[in-house]
């Protein structure tokens, strides 16, 4: 027992002074992690998308004394909650807003035609807002025409109760006087700055948990699954990295040297992949509490965590161990590294786990992966699942740990019993 | 100059027969590619999602008037499924998301009616954090605020009337108000003011190419494996110093200069030939438009091959070992891949990360492809971006150099 720990205490001593082991194990995820935090909004006020610069062209043409309704869309944009999210520019024309697009200086370009003033005041005229976009951009186009149509609504609404007003008034028998307008254009006025609010007052929106979600709450979770998928796939990466002595020892010859010494190969093996074993735990717990502290993210119930962390580790190790049964040499570990591991990750859903709606056969890959089946149990942990919804994952990424470890066992114990 | 290429040719040579070098430089930026592009165009094809998320209404027994309305309304978006539950069954709508395949619940008061100004606003519960959640959030709002809209505009038309006409009763208000609604929903159909979308991609130019779902991950990809292929150029840097072979080469009359340029020289090859098989795979392979402007591509690509160089070369003076220089040319990856919007694009990210973000190389090299791919714009376009990318190559290779010219290994 004492040789098994003094062979695992000698790997793990290797594995954390290297600077390459630091680096992959510990500081890229936590970068990573970081990036995508700081990219989101995580750990300020910020909201994701603010101050999003938007050309303003006003070509609009009063009607007689009407004023100018260009002027007002301008107005409205400037209200509390839309002001913080889009800052107009006023620009000359149209070639200079699509120039501005061209340039980055501005996503989008709202239009204001000439005829819009006598569309909301005249009778039978219709008028079109104009949106023009930069198409590299998907999200702010389409905030824009939502808070643009809420807006163009306002206008179609109020111009729409003048002839529902008179039609009444006249069916009832009155007669539309000069009192009788202006208490409608004043209605008409409260009712277009009423109807740019964006939400309504009709519906309540709370989260599946039945609580009033919060954006920063939102931009945690999103942070906290990149940080899962992060983990994963660096927790399995230094599971390899870390097997990989077991080749390097064999090739330095230090292998065969404790292989003369009265120690049972079962015994080396057996401190070679506590080693392993030693290391990610090391690892992950050094990334919980550092992501908790740096992210705040709350990694759910300890219980369930400690089942997490067990399940990860154990298939992380039995899969770097498996992976590396198989290779005859180092130079054969750079492809693992960079392929196996990379393709493995995919398939299994690490770089996409923010990606909804994914089509049907990712789904049925990520089930072929033990990579796959760590991220299903995490999300559960995170979203606060109970033991019988992880008990699945759970089982399937311990089957699967057993499986690659008698694996790698059957194969080295053939492949050193030779020397 | 003949030493300079025997350099060049020998260091080519070493990259091109590493197995390393083909899965970095060529499989797996296709791979990816491939990878992404299915995802993409699999989460914005409709048809690739089985079924339609589904939103669970709950009523009460008492009847529902706006039940069947509401459940018109939803399905008429042809982005949502219905299924309608009794709240007797489920006191607690929340269950409802463990124990049935929906993606939102929307429960309905007893007696609500979208006219009724004073009563219990339904409750929408929505996981905001998901795709098909905003949808649901997105379509529901959308039809409660068009309703709210024309509520509160039949009822400013009818409190006018009554102002200058008053009803007798509050029964003839009411149904004088239903009428009103219903002749609103009517002219609703022919909205005054309408909205328009339009991209700034001339109408002269073949947009057949915009769509395509490969238009953000072969740049995005592009970007991130050319900077970690270079992981393996630069090792055979440190590999030389490593194994004293260029302390021989110094011994000959090569100078340090020469040796330098020569491995910078092939970094800048083998990049440029690694962009060029990409570019012709993007085009040819998945449909991006990278060949409506060959030269303004070609700029980019030797540009992007300089800055890449730069870095490699000052990745391999620097670090001492191999493991060193996977390290760094990882971190340098995820860095500038993230930093140039090569993952996600950065229209939706902080302010300060932003601000941060477009002034690196790598979202350079992303407004410069994408100025060509997506939007479509001339040779002139990708002169900035260009010009920015050889300013970060000069200050790569100096920085290179100087601590080239210090190491006296």
């Amino acid at each position: 027992m004492k040789k098994i720990f003094a062979i695992a205490s000698k790997d793990l001593l290797r594995s954390i002074r290297s600077l390459y082991f630091v680096g992959m194990s510990l500081v890229a995820p936590l970068l990573l992690a970081f990036l995508f935090s700081t990219a989101f909004g995580g750990g300020d006020d910020s909201t994701a998308i603010s101050n999003i610069a938007i050309a303003f062209v006003n070509q609009d043409v009063p009607v007689q004394s009407s004023p100018n309704h260009g002027e007002i869309v301008y107005q409205i944009f400037q209200t509390t909650g839309l002001k913080e999210m889009i800052t107009l520019h006023d620009v000359a024309n149209e070639a200079q807003a699509v120039n501005g697009i061209n340039e980055q200086e501005f996503s989008a370009a709202l239009i204001v035609p000439a005829d819009f003033s006598q569309a909301v005041m005249e009778e039978g005229q219709t008028a079109q807002l104009r949106i023009i976009y930069d198409p590299a951009k998907s999200i702010t186009p389409q905030i824009l025409e939502a808070i643009t149509t809420t807006v163009a609504d306002g206008f179609s609404s109020s111009k729409m109760m003048i002839p529902l007003a008179m039609e009444e008034l006249q069916r009832r028998g009155g007669q539309a006087d000069e009192q009788f307008y202006s208490k409608l254009v004043e209605r008409i006025t409260s009712q277009s700055q009423k109807s740019s609010g964006v939400a309504t007052s009709m519906l309540t929106v709370l989260n599946p948990q039945g609580q009033e979600g919060e954006v920063n709450d939102q931009v945690q979770q999103i942070i906290s699954i990149i940080m899962v998928g992060m983990m994963i796939f660096f927790v399995f990466y230094t599971g390899a990295a870390t097997s990989e002595s077991l080749l390097q020892e064999e090739e330095t010859g230090t292998l065969a040297r404790k292989f003369v010494s009265p120690t049972r190969v079962r015994d080396i093996l057996a401190g070679k992949f506590l080693g392993v074993l030693i290391t990610l735990i090391i690892q992950i717990c050094v990334l919980l509490v550092l992501s908790s502290l740096v992210f705040y993210i709350q990694w759910g119930e300890p219980g369930k965590l400690v089942l997490a962390v067990v399940a990860l580790i154990t298939s992380a190790t039995g899969f770097g161990l498996f992976l590396m049964s198989l290779l005859r040499d180092t130079r054969q570990t750079g492809i693992v590294f960079g392929g196996v591991m990379t393709i493995t990750g995919m398939l299994g859903g690490l770089f996409t786990s923010t990606i909804q709606n994914m089509p049907g056969f990712m789904e049925i890959l990520k089930k072929l992966t033990p990579q796959g089946w760590a991220l299903e149990l995490w999300q559960l942990v995170l979203a606060g699942a109970s033991y019988q919804q992880i008990l699945l994952p759970f089982s399937v990424l311990l089957g699967m740990a057993v499986v690659f470890f008698c694996i790698a066992n059957f194969r080295f114990q053939r492949r050193f019993a030779r020397k | 100059m003949r030493r300079l290429f025997d350099i060049v040719w020998k260091d080519i040579c070493q990259t091109v027969r590493s197995p390393m070098a083909a899965l970095f430089l060529l499989v797996m930026p296709l791979l990816f590619t491939t990878f992404f592009g299915l995802i993409f165009q699999g989460a914005a094809d409709e048809d690739a999602v089985s079924e339609k998320p589904v939103v669970a209404l709950v009523v009460g027994e008492e009847e529902t008037p706006i039940l069947n309305e509401l459940r018109s309304l939803i399905l008429e978006t042809g982005e949502l499924n219905v299924e309608v539950f009794a709240a007797s069954d489920y006191p607690d709508p929340c269950v409802l998301f463990e124990e049935q395949s929906v993606i939102a619940v929307l429960v309905l008061p007893e007696n609500f009616y979208f006219s009724l100004q004073e009563q219990i606003p339904a409750t929408l519960y929505v996981d905001e954090t998901s795709s098909e959640g905003q949808t649901a959030l997105y379509t529901i709002q959308h039809i409660f605020s068009q309703e709210q809209i024309l509520y509160s505009t039949s009822m400013a038309a009818m409190q006018a009337v009554d102002e200058q006409l008053p009803y007798s009763s509050d029964q003839e208000f009411q149904a004088a108000f239903e009428q009103v609604l219903a002749k609103a929903n009517q002219s609703w159909d022919e909205k005054a003011i309408t909205v328009s979308m339009e991209r700034t991609v001339s109408s002269a130019t073949d947009d057949f190419h915009i769509e395509s779902a490969y238009d953000q991950s072969s740049p995005g990809m592009l970007v991130q494996f050319t900077i970690s292929g270079l992981m393996g150029i630069a090792i055979i840097f440190v590999q030389e110093r490593r194994t004293k072979t260029m302390q021989r080469m110094l011994t000959t009359a090569t100078s340090r200069s020469t040796i330098l340029i020569a491995h910078s020289l092939s970094m800048f090859f083998i990049i440029v030939a690694q962009q060029i098989i990409l570019v012709l795979s993007g085009h040819f392979l998945f449909g991006v438009d990278y060949l409506r402007e060959p030269l303004a591509i070609l700029l980019v690509i030797v540009a992007f091959a300089l800055w890449v160089g730069g870095m490699g070369v000052l990745m391999g003076v620097t670090a001492k070992n191999e493991d060193q220089v996977v390290l760094f040319s990882l971190i340098a990856m995820f860095l500038f891949t993230a930093l140039g919007g090569a993952w996600f694009t950065l229209e939706g990210t902080s302010e300060t990360f932003y601000a941060i973000a477009r002034h690196t190389p790598g979202a350079q090299v992303m407004r410069g492809f994408q100025n060509i791919i997506v939007r479509k714009q001339g040779f002139s376009s990708v002169l900035e971006p260009v010009g920015m990318l050889f300013l970060y190559a000069i200050l790569f290779y100096i920085a290179a150099i100087l601590i080239f010219k210090k190491n006296k290994e």
